[in-house]
């Protein structure tokens, strides 16, 4: 998805292409990198899975040059039309038949910031969910420990598994690409899988297999410029300070 | 016709600013409310909600709920929602919310908005605005759908209405049981007297230019001054000198409080994603150069350790 | 401290003597020398910021073995011109003249060093030929074993090469033309160029028009883009190149090493980072987008060169704008065509070790209204008068 880190341009109720960035979201990447934590200290495998159109598969080689051991693209060319509930549908209908003990995954896509798709597939798939963790310890084959960062404090959860688990970039810093893994990724196994062959019906794809639309994207209101002060604390925070009062009405 | 669910969130025991923000907007456009209240020892407030304008409040009243866990409250809003016959379901972008909204969503099998910062409401007709992209573009969403709307609103975007509590007409829900595959073993709560980052209407936030744990302390007395929330960058939090849930940005709360203090805060993408939809902020950076000067309203190019003497000096004039 | 600009912000005059289209460090040592020349009501005029270009976006390599006459005395004179440029600009460039190797993996490619062994002495140039075990000694950590698909078979080394802090060359430079009365104008794009009955006469910019009796393109990159607005057609094929840095290791690699044949290049900063670069992407694009097709094929051949390097992670990587001409050697020319319209450009993969050269005659072309004889070979005639200067076998994979 697109880097957001890179200046973002709307016009005419569209995102300007030009000039963006594809990226992995930051926040897959901490989830990817707890997987190979995991898998580093208990042993198994990390497959990635995404859905989208083809250039969505240099993502998925990235992941594999992380570390990942193999990958699944579920090919999509429309992928932008969905919301997060077709996104939780497909995603059911891709994980079918497989084997896991853990889905990671981002607490939110760095493009939609909704959070919504994780918690969605949970429910679609029976699955316990822990979202928005910042820690996790006595990791085995049945069970997790995970620290999530709740509303009063951390919330300390023990879940068996399978599971799902979104993860905040508190989590870890992930891992660099290394040579080696550059190279090793070109030779890993990189399933694709076509969207007709999942039997997704129309009716579950793109708009019609979604709930919610995007109308448009608008610019987000640019604040007015500020007043900067330089010169002695002792002066400068008096002379904010007096203006704040004066114009922001502060502690009136 | 139009009838709102909202579930309202607790902290030691009192219903939370935001959850009256809600009710407060559903009043403001005519539309009719109901509650749901989750938690352990909490029929209590049932009044306050009735108060705001719940026409009824359903009930879920157990020790077990005593800390939000996904499957119960999941369980407890759809039986309130299925006796209601609501036709939306509000909940704030809480990390319970964030949490809950999907999953309620999904299990009625309908979509989501979540995070909206603006909300246009047509009966069922909805039209909500919500940031993405790190805040740098705004969505402009609708639901293609009928059916349910499960929508979770940022909090500090309406004003919450302060009135006198009501009796209430109440619905107790039976206690479902957990996820069998989930047990919620503890909350690790630091320092629970302190203002929350998302009921705060003042926030002093320390970022990296504090130093450290001494330097987090050196400007927490100018918080506690001002009664405002003690809010922090990631870089302090990762760095362990706060705990975590004084992380400011979207990573951590996002926040909108009427002034906001940046101490020493650089200002990376995540942290004004965060915090830029404060009504005033004011920054104090040694570097000129810092983003965080690109949002402030009184920026001050200076050392934090000499400002906050001045800053503390001040409020304790103006606190008289 | 805090507010001492390294150079100033100035409006737009109406008037300029001389105008310079890019601020890279081409731009802006031609702006330096004409400086120096008693030439300062000169504008340079920069899209974007300065050093965006390919200035920002090589790997600072220098050298100046080339395989022909024109090209070995013409980066003669700009390594030298290097050499004293800390002191003359009062910058530190981090200049590390640390030897710079080109491997040969076959016959062929060590007959083509050796030729340019003996053209570089010939012409005073301190580069010679090395086999694989004098190679090792110097490089404890190259597999000059008979595995890899191209074994190392000898190098062309060249002491005085080494790499330099490019961005520090811009600034110092930018500093310099500022001090003498130069006007840098960053976010100044030019939209079109005046020319009136055969003479230049002013450019279009996004902040209002400019006249001028003299113009130079220094744009790298975008040189058919700037030529195109003079209705001047050239040879000109635009390229990415791509590069990458590592994090930061012990100091290990104390010399530049280039493969030819392998396609790539590498040194270690002062940092400890490690720059690599390979050849242009093959297609012609303007585009300055990072691929994972240039990561995995960096990998795989550094790896050959120097296994030891497998776990080393990659921080980042970028691309830049080569403009490519057909015998690999730059246009540095007055435009007959157009009385006070110069064109410097095609400067491909080699551009940032030339900037001081190019920059000095460049200035001396403009403001004696005469060619140097140093950059003679590289007027753009040479394309119709076929008369080319065939740097190929050097310039390639160069840098």
């Amino acid at each position: 998805m697109p880097d957001v880190a890179l200046n973002i341009k709307v016009k005419d109720g569209a995102i300007v292409e030009e000039g963006l960035s594809y990226v992995i979201s930051s926040w897959d990447e901490t989830a990817l990198e707890a997987a190979l934590q995991i898998t580093e200290d208990v042993g198994g495998e990390v497959t990635l899975l995404t859905i989208g159109p083809d250039k969505a598969a240099e993502s998925l080689r990235k992941g594999l040059a992380m570390g990942a051991h193999k990958a699944i693209h579920v090919k999509y060319d429309e992928a932008k039309e969905s919301d997060s509930f077709a996104f939780a549908k497909i995603l059911q209908k891709a994980l079918e038949g497989r084997n896991y003990d853990l889905i990671l995954t981002g607490k939110q896509a760095q493009d939609t910031d909704a959070g919504l798709t994780a918690p969605m597939l949970a429910e679609f798939i029976s699955l316990p969910q822990v979202t928005n963790i910042i820690r996790f310890s006595d990791v085995s084959e049945e069970s997790i420990t995970l620290y999530r960062k709740g509303d009063h404090g951390t919330e300390v959860i023990d879940m068996n598994l399978p599971g799902i688990v979104t993860v905040n970039d508190s989590l870890n810093e992930p891992r660099l690409a290394s040579m080696r893994g550059i190279m090793m990724a070109k030779k890993k196994p990189l399933e694709e899988i076509e969207l007709d062959s999942l039997d997704i019906p129309a009716e579950m794809r793109g708009k019609q297999g979604s709930m919610t639309n995007v109308l448009q994207f608008e610019k987000p209101e640019t604040r007015k410029e500020g007043q900067t002060f330089e010169g002695d604390e002792a002066d400068t925070v008096k002379q904010a300070m007096d203006l704040l009062v004066s114009e922001s009405k502060f502690l009136a | 016709m139009t009838k709102i669910l909202i579930v309202a969130e607790i902290k030691n025991g009192e219903i939370k600013k935001n959850t009256l923000e809600l009710f407060s907007f559903a009043k403001s456009q005519g539309l009719e409310s109901e509650a749901v209240l989750l938690g352990s020892d909490v029929s209590g407030q049932a009044d306050v909600l009735a108060g705001q304008g719940a026409s009824t409040v359903y009930i879920g009243d157990d020790a077990s709920l005593e800390i939000y866990n996904t499957e119960q409250y999941t369980s407890l809003v759809i039986d309130a929602l299925q006796q209601s016959q609501a036709t939306q379901v509000w909940l704030t972008s809480s990390e319970m919310g964030r949490d809950l909204t999907p999953r309620v969503a999904a299990r009625q099998g309908v979509g989501a908005l979540s995070d909206v910062t603006q909300l246009e409401i047509n009966v069922d007709e909805i039209t909500a605005f919500r940031p993405c992209m790190a805040t740098k573009a705004v969505q402009k969403c609708e639901f293609s759908k009928d059916g349910l709307r499960v929508i979770s609103i940022r909090s500090g975007i309406f004003s919450a209405e302060e009135t006198a509590p009501a009796p209430a007409n109440t619905v107790t829900l039976s206690i479902p049981e957990g996820h069998s595959q989930l047990k919620v073993r503890e909350v690790q709560v630091e320092e629970s007297d302190e203002v929350e980052l998302n009921e705060a209407s003042i926030i002093v936030s320390a970022g990296r230019g504090v130093g450290g744990v001494e330097g987090c302390e050196f400007v927490r007395p100018l918080a506690n001054e001002l009664g405002a929330a003690f809010g922090a960058s990631r870089a302090v939090c990762d760095a362990g000198w706060l705990p975590h849930k004084h992380q400011v940005g979207q990573t951590g709360t996002m926040v909108n409080p009427d002034f906001y203090f940046a101490l020493g805060i650089s200002g990376a993408i995540q942290h004004l994603a965060g915090m830029s939809g404060s009504k005033v902020i004011v920054a104090v950076n040694k570097d000129p150069d810092a983003p965080i000067f690109k949002v402030a309203d009184y920026g001050i190019v200076g050392d934090l350790f000499k400002a906050v003497p001045v800053l503390r000096e001040e409020v304790g004039k103006l606190k008289g | 401290m805090m507010n001492t600009r390294m150079w100033k912000n100035h409006d737009l005059n109406k008037n300029y003597d001389v105008v310079i289209i890019g601020g890279g460090a081409h731009g802006l040592a031609t702006a330096y020398y004409l400086s120096k020349l008693g030439i300062t009501n000169v504008a340079v005029l920069e899209q974007k910021f300065i050093g965006y270009g390919g200035s920002g976006r090589n790997t600072a390599i220098l050298r100046s073995n080339y395989r022909t006459e024109e090209g070995i005395k013409f980066y003669d004179q700009s390594l030298k011109l290097y050499e004293n440029l800390a002191g003359e600009l009062n910058f530190n460039l981090m200049f590390s003249q640390q030897g710079h190797f080109t491997l040969g993996h076959s016959t062929a490619a060590l007959s083509g060093l050796t030729t340019r062994a003996e053209n570089n002495k010939a012409l005073g140039i301190n580069s010679y030929i090395l086999d694989p075990k004098e190679i090792k000694k110097m490089l404890p950590e190259i597999d000059i074993s008979d595995h890899p698909r191209f074994p190392v078979m000898g190098a062309l080394y060249h002491p005085p090469g080494g790499i330099i802090r490019h961005d520090a060359v811009v600034w110092a430079y930018a500093r310099g033309a500022d001090q003498a009365g130069v006007q840098i104008h960053q976010l100044t794009k030019v939209e079109d160029i005046l020319i009136d009955k055969g003479k230049v006469t002013g450019v279009v910019t996004n902040r209002g028009t400019v006249n001028c009796k003299q113009l130079i393109s220094v744009v790298a990159g975008w040189s058919s883009d700037v030529c195109h607005k003079a209705g001047v057609k050239l040879p000109f094929v635009t390229h990415p190149l791509q590069a990458l840095v590592t994090l930061s290791y012990k100091p290990w690699l104390h010399h530049v090493v280039v493969s030819g044949t392998l396609h790539i290049y590498l040194s270690q900063t002062d940092r400890g980072e490690l720059v690599c670069g390979n050849g242009i992407d093959t297609y012609p694009h303007y585009g300055m987008r990072s691929t994972l097709g240039f990561l995995e094929s960096y990998a795989a051949h550094v790896l050959e060169l120097f296994p030891i390097l497998h776990n080393v992670a990659v921080q980042r990587q970028w691309a830049g704008l080569c403009d490519m001409t057909p015998d690999y050697s730059p246009i540095i020319s007055s435009i007959d065509e157009i009385e006070g319209f110069y064109v410097n450009g095609g400067w491909g993969t080699y551009g940032f070790k030339a900037s001081p050269a190019s920059g000095y005659n460049t200035a001396q072309m403009v403001a004696n209204g005469k060619t140097p004889e140093m950059i003679n070979p590289f007027r753009y005639n040479r394309f119709m008068e076929n008369r080319l200067v065939g740097e190929k076998a050097a310039a390639s994979v160069s840098s």
